[in-house]
């Protein structure tokens, strides 16, 4: 009977978990955002969530949900190998109108960071002094430019960017995009300089057109 | 006041050795300095008064004394962005002198470059600390928000200047160009090129280079 009741996976217990694990990245993603990396402790994050510590401890260790809450904020959903098999992603990348593709990347990327961008400053801080972030940051750092390329491939392949020559120019034309749609921008953007979520937009349409063909 | 035990003590007091104010603002600049290393290692919360003492060669004292932890930070970046060691920055008024020397456009625009990118390389991971900590600690949001005032200020001077120059073309969109300087010249697009895009020093000089030429 033991061993039954063991391999007997509940429908139901799997679906409590699964919200269980939600709440946990949300809380841990207010919190983190609210207090920094130091600042948040796994009994804080238990206290919001609501759940017990164990229930924390079984999402994972807090590097690790410090980079899932990013990750579920940016993109809608964590544990994403690759942002092209993000779900929402995927379905950007399946656009072949190339206005409304310029449209779709704008928008998921002025939602995402709105989301996220307090998350990202805490995670790149944390990376630089934290041995677990940096080890995580790193893995996020290569999907980064994975997706960038992937995206510039993409964008090129539409007739928004203009055809790279050769991998230094493809490799010099990445770099553009990624400098215009990174985290970094929409911070110094809305952060530093007050733009609005309309003006970030207008300010990364114009952006990513100068890089136009 | 232990030290002035000798005969004539007020006169002590009154007269202050250049030797012994030479030396406390070596210990001093020995304190931010070692501040500036547990910053980075340690991260704000973990770089504590002991391990920068430790850091210094100092005692636990001598780093009170120097001032409170969020001062530490911030003389940190000063210290590495304006650099009595190194290098000009574009945060500080420091600016000025290199100014003068300048005789032609494609000169001062490698000036501007080299000066931007060796204060960076020296100070853009405290920057990083100060934008994070900021986000928790009222003292240090208040002084980063005046270091990003003039910042800014530095910055669209920076960018007005080569305008004036003729080192960059005149802009048909002044506020958009300022903008875009603003970006280009940033600690945190030096960060993101060198540390997620993996640039090297002489990469990221021809990247801000032509950023400055091509903005707006």
């Amino acid at each position: 009977m033991v061993v039954a009741s063991r391999t007997y996976v509940s429908p139901l217990r799997q679906q409590r978990a699964e919200a269980n694990r939600l709440r946990v990245i949300e809380a841990a993603a207010d919190l983190f955002a609210e207090r920094g990396y130091s600042g948040a402790r796994l009994c804080d994050i238990a206290e919001r969530a609501g759940v017990s510590e164990g229930t924390v401890r079984a999402a994972g260790s807090r590097s690790f949900l410090l980079l899932e809450a990013f990750r579920t904020r940016y993109a809608g959903s964590g544990g994403w190998e690759s942002l092209d098999e993000q779900e929402t992603a995927r379905s950007i990348y399946d656009i072949d109108e190339p206005e409304a593709a310029m449209e779709a990347v704008v928008d998921f990327l002025a939602r995402g960071h709105a989301a996220s961008a307090g998350l990202w400053v805490v995670i790149r801080a944390a990376a630089l002094t934290d041995a677990e972030v940096a080890a995580g940051f790193a893995e996020l750092v290569q999907l980064k430019g994975e997706s960038f390329l992937h995206t510039t491939r993409w964008m090129t392949g539409l007739g928004l960017l203009p055809e790279p020559v050769d991998d230094d120019a493809l490799r010099s034309l990445t770099d553009q995009v990624t400098v215009a749609m990174s985290a970094e921008s929409y911070l110094l953007l809305t952060e530093d300089h007050r733009l609005d979520d309309g003006q970030y937009r207008s300010w990364l349409r114009r952006r990513l057109r100068g890089l136009g063909p | 006041m232990t030290a002035d035990k000798g005969e004539e003590p007020v006169e002590k007091r009154r007269y202050v050795s250049p030797l012994r104010r030479e030396r406390a603002a070596e210990t001093r600049a020995g304190v931010v300095e070692a501040a500036a290393e547990m910053f980075l290692q340690h991260g704000y919360e973990g770089a504590t008064v002991a391990r920068i003492a430790a850091a210094a060669g100092v005692s636990v004292d001598t780093v009170v004394n120097t001032g409170p932890k969020p001062h530490l930070l911030l003389d940190a970046f000063q210290a590495r962005s304006t650099g009595e060691a190194g290098p000009g920055t574009m945060v500080g008024p420091s600016f000025g002198p290199a100014v003068a020397a300048v005789t032609g456009p494609d000169e001062a625009l490698d000036m501007v470059v080299e000066l931007v990118a060796a204060a960076h390389a020296a100070s853009a991971g405290l920057w990083t600390i100060i934008r994070a900590t900021a986000r928790t600690d009222p003292r240090i949001a208040e002084a980063f928000d005046e270091l990003r005032q003039s910042r800014d200020a530095s910055y669209d001077a920076v960018v007005d200047w080569l305008v004036d120059l003729g080192a960059v073309p005149a802009p048909a969109d002044p506020a958009a160009h300022r903008l875009d300087g603003r970006l280009a010249l940033s600690a945190e697009h030096y960060h993101l090129l060198t540390a997620d895009c993996g640039m090297d020093g002489a990469e990221y000089r021809s990247w801000l280079r032509s950023a400055l030429v091509s903005a707006g």
